[in-house]
């Protein structure tokens, strides 16, 4: 079932955990929500399944087509799985499981045999054939999670929300889980959203990521999409270790400190239309350099974007080499290189490199241009 | 005993550690002396024995005084049974209404955030700071003569002061807060995920109070109705007052006390009041398994 939604806003108290969000999830599509706390990830997985109702004036939100923002949350059919599994916990294992298809009313209620047999398939899907009888409280957190699920599908729903699914579990579980679901949804291919803050959550498992900041997506695209080519400095910041330059674009032309070279078009702001960048002219601007994009070599790269910096600190217990540098502005970089690599240039520390980016990012400051201020004097 | 196995094989025992005198001198520096221990355990079962058993059981020994006849004699006259009338339908009306108002109070006020609800909260403790006496004060200003609403009830010949209806109020009100002071702390901290959880399964808001959130309650309501149970049999202060002692309008507090202010009662207000200290002692049987139920089903959702 596809999901879309458009134009939703959501404020609370003065907060506005949404701003003007629109989202369309395809049929059968396993999406993540990614962002930090507060980004309005969670509020937008409730507001799909109907537990919270966006401000007045949003705009609709559509399941396979269909109007659903007027319909309440037990007539949208959507399985919701929280974050602390939210069981009941005066109920078995089996009874947990068979809830929703015991609420139903009596015309489309199953048989109890039929409940009995459906609930049995679902033990056997979550591998948990002898725990029917089972209090929640005498499952540990991983079984929990698996129980949550599936009651969730019990009742088999057009979609399937997960909020921060393996939020609550030790590391090892919360690996074997997340592969887990990933073989169960290529199985039943059943439409789902998981929201994370985790960015090898979102990365490993989903088909699409949307990355959320301050009640805005950033960008949604496939995982490598948003890790090789982010169109915002925020996901560029949010997904994996990233350095930092701050230098100028002019006419073309990257430029850290009296440094410069060529790029491409897809590395100067994302593609995207920032506001007051002006190619013909020198633009202050940020520069993104991921720590394994660097070419490290003792002379400077002819027609190339090369700087030097100085070894501070080298770090080689692992399967790459960690390199701490200082350019001549005194900024800080890390680079990563291999064991074999640092052996042929003798990378030591206090020795003097030139690093030269193999892909880089520049985002140009956002500059109200003058005729906006124009627009306050009327 | 775990001490003897810290002992390696094959060393002699005087090179060792000395565990034995480390675990004691532990204890020693951690613990009171024995005669502090006892002492303290001592003095409250003498107070327990002085203050609380012995006079419970001089109401059964005083009760039988006069012999098993005059026992069975003082609990079927006319009026005991009248008082033990009251009494039940004073109870088995103020004890259902706190139940509805304990769930409906406890519910909103320990699941949702709203404007007031820190006044709401105070409010309900009203009863707990005021005297049953000024409770009753209270109810015979309201229902008197003397307030438009007492000459309305006149002209209208609904009778509610110095009657049962007015018996059945204040007991209302002084065990008002009984039920929603158990539940509150129980539905605060339960939050309403499961509720939320019941409702995206399909679930209407009938079936999520009765399968959700009725079970999750169940044993903090039972030990609410049993405290509230005994509170309002045992309503005697603002009951006097609205009462005004009359026979007809005696509860079993009012009728104990009636027998021991009239001469040549013997025995009978020891028996008829036996009736309410057996009602004390089965409360606090139940009370007491209810707190192991409610303390083992907190430390299933600790897990």
């Amino acid at each position: 079932m596809g999901i879309e939604v458009r134009n939703i806003t959501k404020s609370f108290g003065g907060f506005k955990a949404l701003d003007h969000v629109n989202l369309r999830i395809e049929a059968g599509e396993l999406v993540a929500l990614l962002g930090p706390s507060g980004s309005g990830k969670t509020t937008l997985l409730r507001i799909i399944a109907g537990l919270e109702t966006p401000d007045p004036g949003s705009g609709p939100v559509y399941f396979r087509g269909v109007r659903v923002d007027k319909q309440k949350v037990n007539e949208r059919g959507v399985g919701f799985v929280f974050q602390h599994y939210a069981l009941f916990r005066h109920m078995t294992v089996f009874d947990n499981i068979a809830f929703g298809l015991t609420v139903k009313p009596r015309r489309e209620r199953p048989s109890k045999s039929a409940i009995r047999e459906k609930v049995k398939a679902l033990l056997h899907m979550i591998q948990l054939d002898n725990y029917a009888d089972r209090y929640p409280s005498q499952l540990s957190g991983g079984q929990r999670q698996r129980v949550a699920l599936a009651r969730a599908l019990a009742v088999e729903p057009q979609a399937l929300l997960l909020d921060e699914p393996f939020g609550a579990l030790d590391a090892k579980v919360r690996v074997e889980l997340r592969a887990w679901l990933r073989r169960l949804h290529d199985e039943i291919h059943l439409t789902s959203v998981f929201v994370t803050h985790d960015q090898d959550e979102a990365l490993e498992l989903a088909d699409r990521v949307a990355v959320m900041n301050a009640g805005r997506i950033e960008q949604v695209g496939a995982p490598d999409e948003v890790f090789h080519a982010p169109k915002t400095p925020f996901v560029m910041n949010f997904l994996g270790q990233v350095n930092q330059f701050r230098g100028r674009m002019e006419r073309g032309r990257v430029w850290i400190g009296s440094y410069e070279g060529q790029a491409s078009e897809e590395e100067i702001n994302g593609g995207r239309v920032v506001r007051g960048y002006r190619a013909d002219a020198s633009n202050p601007a940020t520069i993104f350099i991921r720590p394994h994009d660097f070419e490290i070599s003792t002379t400077p790269q002819k027609g190339r974007l090369s700087f030097p910096a100085t070894v501070v600190r080298i770090r080689s217990a692992g399967n790459v080499v960690h390199v701490e540098m200082v350019t001549e502005a005194g900024e800080t970089l890390i680079a990563e290189t291999s064991h074999q690599e640092r052996a042929a240039l003798r990378l030591e520390t206090g020795g003097k490199f030139f690093m030269t980016p193999r892909n880089l990012r520049v985002f140009t400051d956002e500059v109200d241009e003058p005729e906006h201020n124009q627009v306050a004097s009327f | 005993m775990e001490r003897e196995k810290l002992t390696p094989v094959g060393q002699a025992e005087s090179d060792l550690f000395d565990y034995k005198a480390h675990y004691r001198a532990v204890r020693r520096a951690t613990t009171e002396s024995s005669f502090v221990k006892w002492f303290l355990v001592a003095t409250s079962f003498v107070f327990m024995t002085l203050f609380l058993l012995f006079p419970l059981a001089c109401v059964f020994y005083e009760a039988f005084a006069d012999g098993l006849a005059a026992f069975t004699r003082a609990l079927s006259s006319k009026e005991t049974l009248n008082a033990m009338k009251i009494t039940l339908i004073a109870t088995s009306i103020a004890v259902p209404l706190n139940v509805i108002f304990g769930l409906t109070a406890s519910w909103c006020i320990g699941k949702f955030q709203f404007w007031g609800k820190g006044v709401l909260i105070s409010l309900i403790d009203i009863p707990f700071a005021i005297s049953p006496i000024i409770v009753g004060l209270l109810f015979v200003f309201l229902f008197g003569a003397s307030s438009a609403l007492g000459r309305w009830l006149f002209e209208h010949n609904i009778r509610i002061l110095f009657a049962t209806p007015a018996i059945v109020i204040v007991t209302v009100f002084v065990t008002f807060p009984f039920v929603v002071r158990e539940l509150i702390p129980v539905m605060e901290a339960q939050g309403s995920e499961e509720e939320q959880a019941a409702r995206v399964l399909g679930a209407n808001g009938w079936q999520i109070f009765w399968r959700v959130t009725l079970p999750n309650v169940k044993w903090a309501l039972l030990y609410g109705v049993i405290l509230c149970n005994a509170r309002a049999m045992g309503e005697f202060g603002a009951a006097v007052v609205v009462a005004r002692n009359s026979v007809k309008t005696n509860t079993l507090p009012l009728h104990i006390n009636a027998l021991y202010q009239s001469y040549g009662s013997g025995s009978a207000p020891f028996a008829v009041a036996t009736l309410l200290a057996t009602v004390a002692i089965i409360t606090l049987i139940v009370k007491t398994i209810l707190e192991i139920k409610i303390r083992t089903s907190e430390e299933a959702d600790v897990q």
